[in-house]
């Protein structure tokens, strides 16, 4: 077996006298613009966090506003609908689909916000541990077997019963509980690559231990990674519904996908839209998101061939 | 191995310490018990009388210290609510748990092996979109929802099998299903992403080269290279099964560990939370090991110091 | 390799074949067929079958078919003998019972004065740790001779008899207790009552079998089940799906599902729990009587009973509801004005309304969540912006006891005593854990209804109270929701007036 770094095993030889980094940023473009699928996923996920943003114009009522005459009414196409309510209306007569798009900040908001914390704290201390091994890892990986063994709630409830309800103490209590994840993967696969032969030659080289973490490891890891993160966005998205639901995530004057979803869990049967909706915006953003992970963990790695 | 073996052993100590450490703080941080217990009528003299009874009017280092003293004695006090010893109370729960995450555990790799290796080798393919709106259904669908639709439509309109409860294999169908479908989709997409990453290696591609039938390559290759972050997750994830996953075995009335951790939660139990917290975490010590072990086997270069 | 593969797929197979077949439990019930049997699902399970070491209405509902109180309630929720058969005032502080002859425990056991004062005097007893904290007055129990007892209390309680109805009146059997222990009796309960105790599954079932020597004739059930089934919408699909016949607690919003469907019906019974917000009338906007007058009269408490509440639930006044003894019928709530809300509003200094917080719970009392976001939207309407926030229970009532819950709290508070002197216990009397109002003149009112042996003198103090909580509106009373059930059409049976799930007069109809 030939032994190169994986970056340099490719038939870049076309694009020889750019920057590293255009370099990259022609071949993500070339594979992107192959892949319609990725466009859409990107249109869309644009599209989700643009009507985010534009929700104060774009939401045809307050999200908020209560109309407990109007509670339940059908999406507008079924029998006994609503023209002004297009999605229908809830348990209170709010406006589903106002809800579903002021509900997508605090989705990807804590969606996106924590999983990217977890991400980040569990891939450094998963790379620390498999690299340096030794009391590194055996402090890293104990404290990872304590964080999994405690509860989520009940660190959610006595951050909240200390610090209060908010958006930044949802983040945190979700991004420690989810970086365990990355950090037992991260090192696994660090286990195995630090034994291999272009691992040694880059230390026999002289390599510093940050360049081989940096240039050496970190590429080779990024698949898992980005298949936990991507898988981790959707868990963190429902995970938000339940803690919110009782009290311990955003205040309930705010909504979101995963809020709409658990408190239609009484109305499954009779009101089914109060769950399809917000629904079908978690499952198409999913989606989104995996797809474009996806294509940036295809386009990052050069030896796939698209 | 052995001393391998041995040091592990010590670690699972400090990290069991080390949870009911923390746990015991933070739970105390939390909310009284006490308020949970009695009725919004009771006096304050009622309340005082009964935290005394409990003895949670000590000095905390005098309940730490207890309760670590009742940890090495084997047992983990007596569970405020129920009034059984808490230890007991979780593992009596095990066998329910053991028996759905197993299920499930079974239905999710039974799903995502033949699919994940498959969509990995045969990329673009049927199978690979199946495979992919599976994996998404699976991580994207709430459990609760999935699951009563499962009971309105199996057990209330076909009437196939029980709507909830425990006891027979009937009963282990649905929540099975419901809590395997995101172990599933877990698996099935880090397997094909692993996959597909080691499919792209040079001396797999030399393998094919050499003329080896394509089937051949799979096995023999790519899987066993593939399945370090897979076995990785599965760990994770069966673990997290056996600590109790609240919504399936809330929605299929299965009385498995999660109900009553989380019920020992909401009550604030502090004695019971702290032996369920226990048991889990040496799960979660028993399943990493088990998985760092494997490791070894997977890639023998994998050293154990 | 594919070897090795294969191998442990087959050993992983194995491995969960034993599991899954290990699981076919054996039936220790008698054989009486699924026809015969009585099925009940409540949203939880016991966590102990010692009746004196739990105070919850599910623990009770079970238990309530295996042990007998000294007294009941008929359907009318009248006091009636049980175990005993007379009862009256010796002096202030002693209360007399004569108990019921010829009553034997499941075990053999007889019931006498030595059962009743082991009993008594194990729920006070500080070791047993009990919830139940009505007898916190009893001192002894003496006993005058095997039929007769004097129950000696500290101060005049003047409501006694009520309290040993339900969770304070449960008779236990005290030979086998010294016996077996308290751990093995709280497992395996033997009371006097309708059915026998069979097995206990925790958070799965309790199997129960008629007890043919019961002393007012054997039930007609001749095996009662209790499952656990926590999720509703689950509940409901075991009902329609026959694996239950009778479910509890069903919320208003399954209810049209019930109805809906074949073969299965809705039950709808007043409920005794008052639901209420509470004002704190110490500090802040509120502090102001025209400010929480204002409050009251801009919440539209019958759309909130007719839109949330399916129609399932009765307008409160106060904080008392009309079952109760001392309930006035004179004091009518604050009418429905928001117009009046405003100029209230503008009288007290806030023409364009102000900001203040409103604290609830989730999933604890009926429908809490979307009553508290839907007296936000009424009070919205008048110009006064809550900012609701949701507490997990726990934090909730660490919160109320610290005093750090917002101005406005929504809660539903049960007075199993069926008196008024709980309902106000906890909330009025300005030294109590959570009173948020001072008045002297309350004060002394609570004074009396507390420890006067008058009943007229009691009743007179309380509807001078509910007079003044409603004229200074230190609460708005909301509603008293129903008790829903979702029952079989091929059970007979009328349900319960105080929750408590005795099933001594069902009957299944074939």
């Amino acid at each position: 077996m030939v032994t190169l770094t994986p970056e340099s095993g490719m038939n870049e030889t076309a694009l020889p006298r750019l920057s590293p980094f255009k370099r990259a940023l022609r071949r993500l473009w070339i594979k992107f613009v192959r892949r319609k699928a990725t466009i859409f996923a990107v249109l869309f996920l644009l599209f989700i966090v643009i009507s985010s943003v534009l929700a104060p114009w774009l939401a045809p009522a307050d999200p908020n506003a209560q109309d407990i005459e109007k509670r339940l009414v059908p999406p507008f196409w079924a029998p006994g609908g609503d023209a002004s309510k297009v999605l229908g209306t809830d348990q209170l007569g709010r406006d589903v689909f106002s809800r579903i798009l002021w509900g997508s900040r605090v989705s990807l908001a804590v969606g996106i916000l924590s999983s990217a914390l977890a991400c980040l704290v569990g891939t450094l201390l998963g790379l620390l541990s498999g690299y340096f091994r030794g009391w590194v890892e055996n402090v890293i990986m104990r404290v990872a077997d304590i964080q999994l063994a405690i509860p989520y709630i009940l660190l959610a409830i006595t951050l909240v019963a200390i610090l209060g309800p908010n958006l930044k103490n949802l983040v945190l209590v979700l991004g420690l509980t989810g970086w365990v994840n990355y950090a037992r993967v991260v090192r696994a696969e660090v286990l195995s690559l630090r034994e291999r032969e272009f691992i040694s030659a880059a230390r026999a080289l002289g390599a510093s231990s940050f360049r081989i973490i940096h240039r050496h490891l970190l590429p080779n890891i990024l698949s898992p990674i980005i298949v936990l993160s991507t898988l981790q966005v959707a868990q963190f998205i429902i995970a938000e519904s339940s803690l919110s639901f009782l009290g311990l995530g955003v205040p309930i004057s705010v909504p979101s996908w995963g809020g709409m979803l658990s408190e239609s869990q009484l109305y499954v049967p009779l009101a089914p839209w109060m769950a399809t909706y917000p629904g079908l915006a978690i499952l198409l953003t999913v989606l989104s998101i995996n797809l474009t992970g996806d294509f940036i963990r295809d386009a990052l790695d050069p030896r796939l061939k698209l | 191995m052995s001393r391998y073996l041995v040091k592990r052993l010590g670690h699972a100590v400090f990290v069991v310490l080390g949870v009911s450490t923390v746990v015991f703080f933070i739970l105390r941080l939390s909310g009284d018990p006490v308020l949970l217990m009695l009725p919004v009528d009771a006096t304050q003299a009622d309340v005082i009388r009964l935290r005394h009874a409990l003895g949670f009017d000590r000095p905390l280092y005098v309940q730490y210290v207890r309760f670590m003293a009742s940890i090495f004695q084997g047992d983990a006090g007596e569970s405020i609510r129920y009034g059984q010893p808490a230890l007991r109370l979780v593992l009596e729960r095990l066998p329910a748990t053991l028996q759905l995450a197993s299920a499930a555990l079974i239905f999710a790799l039974g799903v995502a092996f033949p699919i994940g290796i498959l969509s990995a080798t045969r990329r673009g393919s049927l199978i690979d979109n199946i495979g992919s709106v599976v994996a998404l259904l699976g991580q994207a669908t709430p459990v609760f929802w999935l699951g009563i639709m499962f009971i309105l439509e199996f057990s209330v309109r076909l009437k196939w099998l029980p709507a909830s409860g425990y006891g027979t294999i009937g009963h282990l169908v649905l929540p099975s299903i419901t809590l395997g479908l995101y172990l599933a989709a877990v698996t099935t997409r880090m397997l094909r992403s692993s996959m597909l990453e080691v499919l792209g290696q040079d001396y797999v591609r030399t393998a094919k080269a050499k003329g080896l039938s394509n089937s051949a390559v799979v096995v023999k290759h790519t899987l066993k290279n593939a399945l370090l972050p897979v076995i990785t997750v599965i760990g994770l994830q069966f673990a997290a099964l056996l600590g109790g996953s609240v919504v399936t075995e809330t929605v299929f009335a299965w009385p498995g560990v999660g109900r009553l951790v989380i019920q020992a939660i909401y009550n604030r139990d502090y004695p019971l939370v702290q032996a369920s917290v226990l048991v889990i975490s040496a799960v979660f010590v028993i399943a990493n090991l088990v998985v760092d072990l494997i490791y070894g086997y997977i890639d023998p270069r994998i050293r154990y110091e | 390799m594919r070897n090795r593969i294969l191998v442990s797929m087959a050993v992983v197979f194995s491995f969960a074949w034993l599991l899954v077949s290990g699981t076919v439990m054996a039936q220790t019930a008698p054989d009486i067929p699924r026809s015969e049997t009585l099925i009940v699902a409540q949203g939880g399970d016991a966590m102990t079958l010692d009746p004196q070491k739990q105070g919850k209405m599910i623990d009770m509902s079970i238990l309530s078919n295996v042990f007998d109180m000294l007294l009941t309630r008929d359907e009318n929720l009248k006091l009636q003998p049980s175990l005993t058969t007379a009862w009256k005032t010796v002096n202030d502080t002693t209360w007399q019972f004569t108990l019921r002859k010829g009553v034997k425990f499941h075990n053999g056991e007889p019931f006498n004065a030595d059962a009743a004062k082991f009993s008594i005097e194990r729920l006070i007893d500080p070791n047993t740790k009990s919830p139940i904290v009505e007898l916190r007055y009893v001192k002894r129990v003496e006993i005058v001779n095997e039929y007769t007892i004097n129950i000696v209390t500290s101060e005049p309680d003047p409501i006694l008899p009520a309290k040993l109805t339900l969770f304070g009146g449960v008779m236990v059997p005290p030979k086998y207790i010294k016996e077996r222990g308290d751990a093995y009796f709280a497992e395996h309960p033997v009371g006097t009552g309708p059915f026998k105790f069979v097995e206990w599954v925790r958070d799965d079932h309790v199997t129960l079998v008629a007890n043919p020597d019961y002393w007012k004739g054997a039930p007609k059930v001749k095996k009662l089940v209790f499952r656990a089934i926590p999720d509703d919408a689950a509940r409901v699909a075991a009902l329609l799906a026959g694996d239950v016949d009778i479910i509890s607690n069903l919320p208003p919003d399954l209810a049209p599902v019930v109805n809906m469907s074949p073969g299965v019906k809705v039950l709808s019974i007043p409920g005794l729990r008052a639901h209420f917000l509470s004002l704190d009338s110490r500090k802040g906007p509120l502090a102001d009587k025209r400010v929480r007058l204002a409050i009251a009269s801009a919440i539209d408490v019958d759309a909130l009973i007719a839109k949330i509440l399916g129609g399932q639930a009765k307008r409160l006044n106060t904080l008392v509801p009309e079952e109760m003894f001392g309930f006035d019928p004179t004091v009518k709530p604050v009418p429905y004005d928001p117009q009046k809300a405003k100029e209230l509003l503008a009288a007290a200094g806030y023409p364009h309304g102000f900001d203040i917080a409103l604290n609830a719970t989730s999933g604890i009392y009926m429908k809490d969540r979307d009553i508290a976001l839907a007296v936000s939207g009424q009070l919205a309407k008048v110009g006064i912006r809550t900012k609701v926030q949701i507490l997990e229970y726990g934090t909730f009532l660490t919160n109320l006891k610290a005093d750090k819950l917002a101005p406005i709290y929504f809660i539903g508070n049960l007075a199993w005593t069926l008196d008024a002197t709980n309902n106000f216990q906890s909330y009025l009397k300005s030294d109590r854990r959570y009173a948020r109002m001072k008045s002297a003149e309350v004060d002394k009112l609570v004074d009396i209804e507390e420890t006067s042996m008058d009943p007229s003198e009691r009743e007179k103090a309380m509807f001078r109270i509910q007079q003044m909580i409603r004229d200074d509106a230190y609460f708005v009373g909301l509603f008293t929701g129903n008790d829903l059930y979702g029952i079989s059409d091929t059970v007979k049976w009328a349900g319960p007036r105080n929750q408590v799930l005795w099933m001594y007069n069902a009957e299944i109809v074939h």
